[in-house]
């Protein structure tokens, strides 16, 4: 107590006076075996509990006055490093958590681990550790990353086996998704029941909900913010996987040459549910082939320009395609559904000092949609082609400055060039000229931020920060300033209290259907007519950490408020082509949204068991959403399709020795809002008076209030096996057994009407229209195998 | 092992029997009136329309366009200063009041009130708006189309200035005269329909289409331009979304549009119209 009452007084002393006199202690932390580089890592002085995490590429600065400290560090997962050391000059420091003691001062491995989410000022947050995404049972044997953030409190998963997230009831675009610094436009494969991102290939997962620190931007309702691993710098290791729907590989290591200086990682991943099934088809079919796949493959080069200057080149690149061709006679009919994103980012980080720390990134980022149809006969050929896409090219620069344990800036800037083309359409024939229209739009969207986290006192903790966005489209300016605010509170040494604000602005906008988040959904920019959307939220909560067992629990209240988010209007499709003397075209997408409001509140428990033999987490949700828009529902609220009053998920992972490990899902969410008509009714459609009432009528369904019926409830259980042996020659095998849903629960996937006859006719007075619930997987088990080698 | 695969085996088995098709309990759903009545300015007449709904899930009706009129039921229509009862019409199936030059007044609020058979309430109001619209413009270009067969298009632009004051409301009928007889301006929609909403006091312009044939030379068209109640637009408006676009409401990825009813303990609409017919000869 009296060392950290003197280390506060010399601290104000220093600062007032510039008394004494301050080291720096700074470094990167790497992981022991691979030195791949760790974020998030927490560096603290022992006896004074004061410290710093390193940021997101593992590099820390700690200054002190000079004297003798005992530095801490930690990370989930690792085993804790002790640094004895006399602070008598600016010193680096590059920790290698889990490995032998380094050269300076005496380091020793201590057994005791830490966990402090009552320390962390950020609320509305959960790093994923990647380990327990591999552990979870699996949904036909893919690990899936967006599938696992599902489980969070906090976050909604749509419909059946959908990856799609819904953020504190935000819809699937207002997820800032982020691969290496690149914005990932649409984060699923096979229509949203496969994730992107290949888990191999993956290092950190962060969710935030809310709380936003400034120096995210341009979505509403969550960050999902993922960096793909740098690769094994000391040796060649790898890992094969085989499933039932697809295999999979990564493969890392020093980069040759380069004598420890560089690495690589690659990852890739294909399904070939079609290569073997083609010829099967073929023959039942007789001459008809159809099939899909998907594949993705990321890759990582990583190489020190200098001590002080880091080199990374990243991507992703992953297509899905659906195809068909069939034959008869002399017609031939052929097509596909395709689409795809891509992603390379060339990053730079450079150690300007012991203080300072910058990266500058420059990010191609590509999502592709397209449909292809041809028809041919003898003498005839039809082709129709229809496309959407949107392309970026972003420059950003960050700067971390460390001033003092109790004060570090985060500044920087970003600008994106986009180019949407939101409907590209060709139609050809023989018969008649060829029609070409496209809509392709360009912006620019930028931001420039600066963050300020500031301890006043010990047990004060304060992230502020302002954002000022702009974007500009055609003779469109928009400029808006976003205040972010996050404070702590310690109220003992392991619980606090916490609260914050954000504004959030949108600037593209997402147009669904379906609301499913389907890759034939449009991405528009905001324009003269339509606004960009806003979005304010607060939240407060408790979080407490519990040494014995090492559990955290946060518990949090939301409120949120969403405008000028986009709808279509009823009825309204963008895939209905209007033809005109000129051509053809997909109109004005303008014409065919409505712009409204929303509203989400709720509360969010999370326990969580991050590590130990047996690990995992109970999260709760209770929410509500609602949404109104002057053009839908006759202009009255309704709530929100997924809108959940309830939400549970319980997550657990238990090692039951280091050949066998357990593990379990069960979910609960209340049932999706649906518009569900019981009657129809005689309506008029038309009417004109001329000394009388002409009407033309229309039998019409009536469905009462938008989404004012609700779904059966969704429940399931999920289990897992993994089997691991160790081979001789150090390499791991790993068999795991997966079962998705497993006692079979029919869960709604949609709602819709069917006529029953008993005589097996259509129509007749026997007849009976009944509700049928469609469902989509019943129990699904799954195996799949994976070796990793060294 | 292998009788850990036995099990998973006999529990997909087991488990698939209606897995992806279940019959669900058919939702309750009780009878509603639907009720069609508009009160036009200045205008004679009265009428309403009553209809029982009908339920969708349980027997089929393969005679799904009829509906039947509700015959029984006192509908009284309360203006500012007096009361009037609306008669049943078995030939017509509508309840109507005949000599009402007096009763419907712009500017006038009006209460519906219909009491049925089993003493069951339904109500609404509306207020006759105002038409005041001037700025009337209304043109026409042709352009062949066809020729051989002397057929043109007609481009029908027309134009009027919208009421000082927000909140008004517009609906836009058109027709014209030509060889092929009596035709309807064909527009975006069945009705035209536009509000004020963003452009107070600005032109509301739009563009029709129709066909004629060369040798018509003259051509006679109107256009009624009717200021309606809000009620009556929204109801109108998700009449003409519901026309055009809902193709199949048993869709479960089609966005259902949601018919605008101002009928408490009902459903339909119980609006009212002000209307100016103008002529055009070219």
């Amino acid at each position: 107590m009296i060392r950290r009452l003197a280390f506060i007084l010399a601290l104000i002393g220093s600062s007032l006076f510039t008394l004494a006199q301050q080291y720096t202690i700074s470094g990167t932390i790497t992981e022991a075996g691979s030195r791949e580089l760790l974020p998030g890592v927490s560096i603290y002085e022992a006896d004074l509990k004061i410290g710093t995490t390193t940021n997101k590429y593992g590099f820390y600065s700690l200054t002190l006055p000079a004297g003798e400290y005992r530095i801490i560090y930690s990370f989930i997962g690792y085993k804790v490093d002790t640094l004895m050391i006399n602070l008598n000059a600016d010193t680096t420091y590059n920790a290698s958590l889990g490995d032998a003691p380094n050269a300076i001062g005496e380091v020793k491995v201590v057994a005791a681990r830490k966990v402090e989410e009552s320390k962390k000022v950020q609320m509305s947050s959960i790093d994923i550790p990647i380990q327990q995404i591999k552990d979870i049972p699996t949904f036909l044997g893919e690990k899936d990353v967006l599938k696992t953030i599902q489980l969070m409190p906090g976050v909604q998963s749509g419909s059946e086996g959908q990856s799609g997230i819904y953020v504190r009831g935000g819809g699937p675009d207002q997820n800032l998704i982020i691969l290496d610094d690149a914005v990932v436009y649409n984060a699923s494969h096979l229509f949203g029941f496969f994730s992107l991102f290949n888990g191999d290939a993956l290092k950190s997962v962060e969710l935030i909900k809310g709380g936003f620190p400034a120096r995210y931007g341009g979505r509403l309702s969550s960050v999902i913010d993922m960096s793909m691993k740098e690769g094994n710098r000391e040796k060649y290791t790898g890992e094969l996987g085989i499933g039932i729907i697809s295999s999979r590989g990564v493969f890392e290591g020093p980069i040759p040459g380069l004598k420890g200086k560089g690495s690589f990682v690659i990852a890739a991943r294909r399904t070939y549910i079609d290569i073997l099934a083609q010829p099967l088809i073929f023959a039942a079919s007789g001459g008809e082939t159809f099939g899909y796949f998907f594949h993705d493959f990321n890759a990582k080069l990583n190489y020190d320009l200098s001590e002080k200057d880091r080199l990374y080149l990243s991507g992703y690149f992953g297509k899905d395609k659906f195809y068909y061709r069939y034959s008869f006679d002399d017609l031939t009919e052929k097509g596909n559904l395709g689409w795809g994103n891509y992603t390379t980012t060339l990053r730079w980080n450079r150690l300007m000092n012991k203080k300072m720390f910058s990266n500058t990134s420059f990010v191609l980022s590509k999502f592709d949609l397209g449909i292809n149809a041809e028809t041919e006969t003898d003498d005839d050929v039809f082709e129709l082609n229809f496309g959407s896409s949107i392309r970026d090219l972003t420059l950003k620069y960050d700067l971390d400055y460390f001033h003092s344990p109790q004060h570090s800036i985060k500044t920087g800037a970003v600008v994106t060039y986009h180019q949407f083309n939101p409907n590209a359409v060709v139609i050809k024939g023989t018969d008649f000229p060829t029609i070409e229209g496209d809509n392709i739009t360009n912006a620019f969207e930028s931001g420039i931020y600066i963050e300020d986290t500031y301890k006043p006192i010990d047990v004060w903790k304060i992230n502020g920060g302002l954002r000022i966005s702009h974007f500009y489209q055609g003779e469109v300016n928009y400029i808006n300033p976003e205040p972010r605010l996050s404070m702590a509170y310690l109220l003992t040494n392991s619980f606090s209290l916490k609260a914050s604000y954000a504004m959030m602005n949108q600037y593209i906008h997402l147009l669904s259907n379906t609301g499913l988040g389907l890759p034939t959904d449009l991405w528009v920019p905001t324009t003269n007519r339509v606004k960009p959307q806003r979005s304010q939220q607060v939240a407060i909560g408790v979080a407490k950490d519990i040494a014995k067992g090492n559990f955290s629990i946060t518990l949090e209240a939301y409120y949120k408020t969403m405008n000028n988010i986009l709808g279509y209007k009823e009825g309204s499709s963008f895939l209905a082509p209007e033809f005109d003397g000129n051509g053809v075209s997909f109109g004005d997408w303008q014409d065919k949204v409505t712009a409204g409001e929303g509203e989400s509140y709720g509360a969010e428990l999370f326990i969580q068991k991050k590590y130990g033999a047996f690990s995992g987490w109970i999260g709760y949700t209770l929410s509500w959403t609602t949404l109104q828009y002057d053009d839908l529902n006759n202009g009255k609220p309704f709530y929100a399709k997924y809108d959940r009053r309830h939400d549970i998920s319980l997550v657990g992972i238990y090692k039951i020795s280091d050949r066998v490990k357990i593990s379990g899902v069960w979910v609960y969410g209340t049932g999706n809002a649906i518009s569900l008509a019981t009657t129809t009714s005689k309506g008029v459609a038309y009417q004109e008076y001329f000394g009388s009432n002409i009407l033309d009528y229309r039998s019409v369904y009536n469905y009462g209030e938008k989404n004012s019926h609700r779904m059966r409830a969704y429940h399931r259980l999920d289990l897992g096996l993994q089997l691991s042996k160790t081979t001789a020659k150090g390499n791991e095998r790993t068999f795991e057994f997966s079962v998705y849903n497993a006692y079979s629960r029919s869960n709604p996937f949609f709602y819709m009407a069917i006529v029953d006859d008993p005589d097996d006719n259509w129509q007749t007075d026997n007849s009976e229209r009944n509700l049928y619930q469609i469902s989509l997987f019943p129990i699904l088990p799954s195996i799949s195998w994976s070796l990793k080698f060294n | 092992m292998k009788n850990l695969i036995y099990i998973i085996i006999g529990l997909v088995f087991i488990s698939c029997e209606d897995q992806f098709l279940k019959k669900l309990p058919n939702p309750e759903a009780e009878d509603q009136i639907s009720v069609y009545c508009v009160l036009f300015a200045d205008q004679a007449q009265i009428k309403a329309e009553l209809y029982h709904s009908k339920k969708i899930f349980g027997p089929v009706d393969t005679e799904f366009e009829d509906y039947d009129p509700v015959t029984d039921a006192v509908v009284k229509i309360i203006g500012p200063n007096e009361t009037i009862t609306l008669e049943y019409n078995s030939t017509l199936e509508e309840y109507q009041f005949n000599d009402s030059i007096d009763f419907q007044k712009a500017g006038d609020t009006y209460y519906l009130e219909i009491t049925t058979v089993d003493g069951k309430k339904i109500t609404s109001q509306t207020t006759i708006p105002f038409n005041t619209i001037e700025g009337i413009k209304m043109d026409y270009d042709s352009i062949p189309v066809n020729p051989r067969f002397g057929i043109s298009e007609m481009l029908f632009e027309s134009s009027f200035q919208d009421m000082p004051g927000e909140g008004h409301y517009y609906q836009l009928l058109g027709r014209y005269s030509s060889g092929f007889g009596t035709e309807q301006i064909q527009y975006e929609t069945p009705l035209y329909l536009a509000d004020d909403k963003d452009r107070d006091g600005e032109s509301i312009d739009q563009t029709g289409r129709g066909y004629k044939i060369e040798y018509d030379n003259t051509l006679d068209f109107y256009m009624v331009l009717q200021s309606i109640s809000r009620d009556l637009y929204l109801y109108n408006r998700s009449m003409n979304s519901y026309a055009n676009f809902t193709f199949d409401p048993d869709n479960p990825f089609t966005e259902p549009t949601i018919i605008h009813t101002n009928i408490e303990g009902g459903l339909g609409v119980f609006g009212s119209s002000n209307q100016k017919v103008f002529n055009f000869t070219k």
